[in-house]
């Protein structure tokens, strides 16, 4: 049955699959463009790491949005069908909740894959000076977790009833509407930080907030 | 009339010597030509005020600058200087007197070709069309000339154009760090290991330091490190190459010598680059602390070391010492995952889970 629903899943899921794995692969290539010098100066170690710095930034952008999609589409066919195809089915919502959360899971497997491929490929074509060294594996670990719990938390409120994703859409909004009123009437509150909260530790993101170097010291 | 001469050649030699001043009449002397000065000064002052009257042109006195602006004075350009002042006197040391007869000029209106006349040597101008942070950055850059020209030539080659003012402390902390980790030369790598005769060596402090650096900074000297370290990649630069080393163009040579980044390094071929020594200039003038600029200028002619060694107070080591622990102490997160930060995501990955697969009933 696993095999049926991770099926029908990679085919709503095929076109951002594909796109996710290209950037996964692209990203690591594109941070070290820079480290093509055989015999860099100083100030080609800093514009390398600055290049690296900036472009590590892209690799948390697709963790989230690789897992905020694929956990939002694992749902999606079924919400619309009115959950008539599992509901036709002899086995319990868990148990089917559980198989469609693996599928996703499976599916985001490339991406992760990609991630570490194009580390390893990039660092070994680049001319690293020495001094520095290379995280494609750390780097890969920290996407890895980055993906799974925001492919989690997006599965999470995907599978959640109607009016629970509203009351959690609606919070969100509120305090954004909360903290442009505050701005507007110079009032000193800033709900936005609170929301933060969950990028820092011992929030449910807070391993987003680590470094994405792929290089460095 | 030869008579006439043979008179005067034996008065000459018979006259008796004029009488040395006294002390007395030295410091009277000195008084008068101070007077004299500041008379003149007071004068120019004068005709400089009413040149800008006739062109409606302010003066804006914030901390050591005197900035004249056809602005009508522009409360951004304030804002500006007051931070721009801030940065200089915390990072150099500097007083108001640092400045003094320098005025720096910003221009926010049409292009006039009789404001040159009013810029003398020594002051600094700029188009004062920019945003705050812009215009900070135009005031930095102008102090560091400003500066680098009281501080002699020496000091201005050795840290770069305007004492790398135009850099914040963290960036020059962080450039030190990655030059110290991935330094190439044998007293780059002893520096980063601590060693501080080796830092000395690498920041061109050493004992020899002074003689090599001006020997570079001749003409023959450009033509030679261009000749051993240049290599032309087409023959554009082959033939500004060829231009500087048969003597025909010195410009050439420090083009090339900019161009190719051999420049930006202290003395061409040190380890270390010029943001490097500013930060240890920086480091100084921390130490040193009020007054610290002025020591240093104090004796232009002296090595760089020793003017260093007076601006601060201590010993070049301890100067090197102090720059050295402030660019290794500069906050930089270990490129790692922590083992709380896996357990914690895959317990929320957990919950959320849970959450997902809680209910029995289909919603």
């Amino acid at each position: 049955m696993f095999r049926e629903v991770l099926y029908t899943q990679w085919r709503w899921s095929t076109l951002p699959v594909i796109l996710f794995t290209v950037a996964a692969f692209g990203i690591p290539l594109w941070a070290v463009q820079r480290a093509g010098l055989a015999a860099p100066l100083e100030a080609d170690v800093v514009r390398m790491l600055e290049q690296v710095r900036a472009v590590g930034v892209m690799f948390p952008l697709l963790a989230a949005f690789a897992g905020v999609t694929l956990g939002a589409l694992a749902w999606s066919p079924d919400t619309r069908g009115g959950h008539v195809y599992a509901l036709s089915l002899p086995v319990p919502r868990w148990y089917y909740a559980l198989l469609r959360f693996a599928a996703g899971l499976v599916l985001l497997a490339p991406v992760v894959l990609a991630v570490w491929i194009g580390g390893v490929a990039a660092t070994a074509a680049a001319t690293i000076p020495d001094g520095l060294y290379t995280y494609a594996g750390t780097v890969t670990l920290r996407f890895a977790l980055s993906v799974l719990v925001s492919y989690t938390a997006a599965f999470a409120i995907a599978s959640a009833s109607r009016r629970t994703q509203a009351v959690i859409g609606g919070a969100v909004l509120a305090v954004i509407a909360v903290q442009v009123l505050a701005v507007m009437a110079g009032v000193n509150l800033n709900p936005i930080r609170w929301l933060m909260t969950v990028f820092s530790w011992p929030g449910p993101f807070h391993v987003f907030g680590g470094p994405w170097m792929l290089v460095d010291l | 009339m030869a008579r006439a001469a043979l008179l005067l050649f034996a008065w000459l030699i018979l006259a008796p010597p004029a009488p040395a001043q006294t002390v007395a009449e030295q410091r009277e002397r000195v008084a008068a030509l101070r007077e004299r000065l500041r008379g003149l000064e007071a004068e120019t002052a004068a005709r400089d005020s009413a040149t800008r009257a006739a062109r409606r042109l302010d003066t804006l006195r914030v901390g050591g600058f005197i900035i004249v602006t056809d602005s009508g004075g522009s409360e951004r350009l304030r804002v500006a200087a007051d931070s721009a002042w801030a940065i200089v006197s915390r990072e150099l040391a500097l007083t108001p007197e640092a400045f003094r007869g320098r005025q720096v000029f910003a221009r926010f209106g049409r292009l006039d070709a009789n404001w040159s006349d009013l810029v003398r040597r020594g002051d600094q101008s700029f188009d004062g069309n920019a945003s705050e942070a812009g215009l900070r950055s135009r005031l930095l850059a102008a102090s560091g000339a400003m500066a680098a020209d009281r501080a002699g030539r020496r000091v201005g080659l050795w840290t770069g154009a305007g004492l790398g003012l135009q850099y914040d402390r963290d960036a020059l902390r962080w450039r030190a760090l990655v030059e110290m980790v991935t330094a190439t030369a044998p007293a780059g790598r002893a520096c980063n290991a601590g060693d501080m005769a080796a830092c000395a060596d690498a920041l061109w402090l050493g004992p020899d330091a002074d003689a090599e650096f001006t020997d570079w900074n001749d003409p023959e000297a450009r033509r030679r490190a261009v000749r051993e370290r240049y290599r032309p990649s087409d023959s554009v630069t082959a033939a500004r190459r060829d231009e500087c080393l048969s003597g025909q163009s010195d410009f050439n040579c420090w083009r090339i010598l900019q161009e190719s980044g051999l420049a930006g390094r202290i003395g061409g071929h040190a380890p270390f680059s010029s943001e490097n020594a500013s930060g240890v200039l920086r480091t100084a003038a921390r130490l040193g602390g009020a007054g610290a600029f002025d020591r240093l200028v104090a004796d232009t002619s002296a090595p760089l070391a020793r003017r260093l060694e007076a601006m601060a107070g201590v010993p070049v080591d301890s100067i090197l010492r102090a720059w050295w622990s402030d660019a290794r102490g500069i906050q930089h997160p270990p490129v790692r995952v922590p083992a709380r930060t896996q357990w914690a995501t895959l317990l929320w990955t957990l919950a959320f889970a849970g959450l997902a697969l809680r209910s029995t009933r289909w919603r």
